[in-house]
């Protein structure tokens, strides 16, 4: 448990003054104005895709293919959300949605194409990739799966601050990449609101340093680490989010699926997390780290958004959520 | 004599992951790390392989040589605070009489670190208002933590128990006794409705959250002096019953161990072991490599007190 999730869940019924105590509030965060210049405006591409039988890598080619992304020669990091298993449940981003970003980089050229994350409550993660399927994916495709949680790590200085945090360790398979992909599942999520492409990076910081759960993040706030590890990452991201079964209600773990039949891609991970948001019908800017990003990482605003493919409208589900985040239902601007 | 042929496989590959360093990393090529190190020196146990002497003795010479001043251990390579796997490394020193101080050292250093303190406020709100917040459990508890920075949970609080109770000839008193009774009671505070344990959390917002039996057999190793309790009664049941579904080197492992501290048979869960090493190879995972091997032989006597 943490610090902010007593005081989240404490704020929620009225205890005056107790949630700005919170770690991570009251101070000014700052970043090197100079190292960010966000893009006048930023595209996010909605594709559809009925179910995981349909061929998934022509789809994902066909996203990556929207961006100028530099892919040939590279080495390419897939970092998919990976939590838990539960047989009935949707957690996971889908071993058919990694296979096919697998094929579709190697298609483009990547030197390397590795999947690696470090799940953020389970330590077994022999077990959460056996049962959710990814194992055998991988090794039909001779991927290698990197577990982030025991990689040999580096500390690094953030580049913002809206932690006190002022260094993290990470992982030297993330500090060597020249592209990391977060491959999210489109998520509720019961502390801070939506879980997409930013909230995903969470499994970037290992494990063996800061346990399962990753408890000193959300000491140091969750929104608040959000940020600070997305705006430290070395490498250009990219996002593609596994918006085809999604998760809606107490997620990140224990939520009812939600069909959505969308892949969405971006490689400004503020944009692509705004628009999924609008996808499940949750407004962006009330979402505290969109806020926090916004300031400099990327476009959130609708209007900065140039959207290809699918339209936002065909596409839009209503995402229940907990009661705590009632009031961030409803898209005005979209 | 050449013993390589004859060598069991988990041990072949036990002695092929060591690092020229003497430790041993989360996998092979990766910079030695205390947990593994430690585990693997535990792992080659009372060998009479020549090669597995010699390369116990160099993880030995690892653990002493990156023991911190503070009696702890820190992560591994480039690490300079001592944190949660210091325990094994005591556990891996114990027995040992010329180790007896190091190992007291790091008993002495689990006595005086723990998780920390949730703050007056929540503190307040526990004692005042339970039900306004989103987990049941007593945040005032103190076990141990992953991260010296960081809040209490299930796995380095039940490794800590067992080296304080295996450490008791080395090192005992009233303080220990306090410790080991403040950690135990903060392990029965986080036991899942139904019994087991997971990482910490048994309920989120009204919804139970399940056990896993990776943490339920290590918790219950911990507990394993504490067999008269509910908690210990009632996740004995929970990991019986979660048994049939631990499909991983790292689960089964420690299955088996908590099986052979607690006298039960062990015989399906090691066939299930060998199985699991040929579909995955553990992933590579130098750790549960270590931990398969202490679970094929003895673990009862690695783990039990």
């Amino acid at each position: 448990m943490t610090r902010r999730g007593f005081l989240g869940a404490a704020a929620a019924v009225p205890v005056a003054g107790a949630a700005p105590l919170a770690a991570g509030c009251g101070r000014t965060p700052s970043w090197d104005r100079a190292a960010y210049r966000k893009a006048d405006r930023s595209r996010v591409a909605i594709l559809p895709a009925r179910d995981y039988t349909v061929p998934l890598t022509d789809v994902v080619l066909q996203g990556i293919r929207h961006f100028p992304l530099a892919v040939a020669g590279r080495k390419v990091v897939l970092k998919p959300n990976l939590v838990e298993f539960d047989p009935a449940g949707v957690i996971n981003t889908h071993p058919a949605v990694i296979a096919a970003a697998v094929e579709a980089f190697r298609r483009l050229g990547a030197r390397e194409v590795v999947v690696a994350e470090g799940p953020g409550h389970r330590r077994d993660t022999e077990h959460l990739v056996a049962a959710s399927g990814l194992f055998r994916t991988l090794t039909d495709l001779g991927a290698r799966y990197i577990d982030l949680n025991h990689d040999d790590v580096r500390s690094v200085t953030l580049r913002s601050r809206f932690t006190e945090l002022g260094r993290l360790h990470l992982p030297e398979t993330i500090l060597g990449a020249d592209l990391i992909v977060s491959m999210p599942k489109l998520k509720t999520h019961h502390w801070a609101g939506v879980t997409l492409s930013l909230k995903n990076m969470f499994g970037v910081v290992p494990g063996m340093v800061y346990g399962w759960p990753k408890n000193v993040l959300h000491w140091a706030g969750i929104h608040e680490s959000v940020v600070d590890i997305n705006s430290s990452l070395p490498a250009p991201q990219f996002a593609i989010v596994d918006g085809i079964v999604g998760m809606e209600g107490n997620g990140p773990i224990q939520g009812d699926p939600k069909p959505c039949g969308a892949l969405i891609f971006g490689d400004d991970l503020v944009a692509v997390d705004a628009t999924a948001a609008r996808l499940m019908s949750i407004e962006p800017r009330k979402i505290t780290y969109l806020q926090h990003a916004a300031r400099f990482l990327g476009n959130a605003e609708h209007e900065r958004i140039a959207q290809i493919g699918e339209s936002l409208e065909s596409l839009r589900k209503e995402f229940r959520v907990i009661p705590r985040f009632e009031s961030v239902r409803g898209v005005s601007g979209a | 004599m050449d013993r390589a042929k004859d060598r069991p496989p988990l041990t072949a590959a036990l002695l092929a992951a060591q690092d020229a360093d003497g430790g041993w990393g989360a996998e092979p090529g990766r910079h030695s790390n205390t947990e593994a190190t430690a585990l693997a020196v535990l792992a080659l146990g009372k060998t009479s392989d020549p090669a597995g002497a010699s390369a116990q003795r160099r993880g030995l010479d690892w653990l002493v040589g990156h023991q911190r001043p503070d009696g702890g251990w820190p992560l591994g390579v480039g690490q300079d605070q001592s944190t949660w796997p210091t325990p094994l490394a005591v556990l891996a020193l114990l027995g040992r009489p010329e180790m007896r101080e190091r190992a007291a050292g790091g008993l002495r250093w689990l006595v005086g670190h723990g998780g920390i303190d949730p703050g007056w406020l929540i503190r307040a709100l526990y004692r005042l208002w339970p039900a306004a917040l989103p987990v049941r459990m007593d945040p005032t508890l103190k076990g141990w933590s992953w991260n010296p920075e960081a809040f209490s949970w299930v796995e380095p609080t039940a490794y800590a128990l067992l080296a304080l109770k295996k450490g008791r000839a080395v090192l005992s008193g009233p303080d220990v006794d306090a410790r080991i009774r403040e950690g135990e009671s903060m392990l029965f505070d986080r036991v899942c409705e139904g019994g087991g344990w997971n990482y910490g959390n048994t309920n989120v917002y009204g919804v139970s959250v399940p056990p896993y039996p990776e943490v339920t057999a290590i918790a219950l190793i911990g507990l394993q002096d504490r067999r008269d309790t509910p908690a210990h009664r009632g996740s004995s049941e929970a990991m019986r019953r979660m048994l049939a579904e631990v499909d991983s080197g790292f689960g089964l492992s420690w299955a088996i161990a908590y099986l052979a501290v607690h006298g039960q048979d062990t015989a399906a869960a090691r066939g299930r072991l060998a199985a699991s090493y040929a579909r995955t190879g553990f992933l590579g995972s130098t750790r549960t490599l270590a931990l398969a091997l202490i679970a094929a032989g003895a673990p009862e006597a690695v783990f039990g007190l």
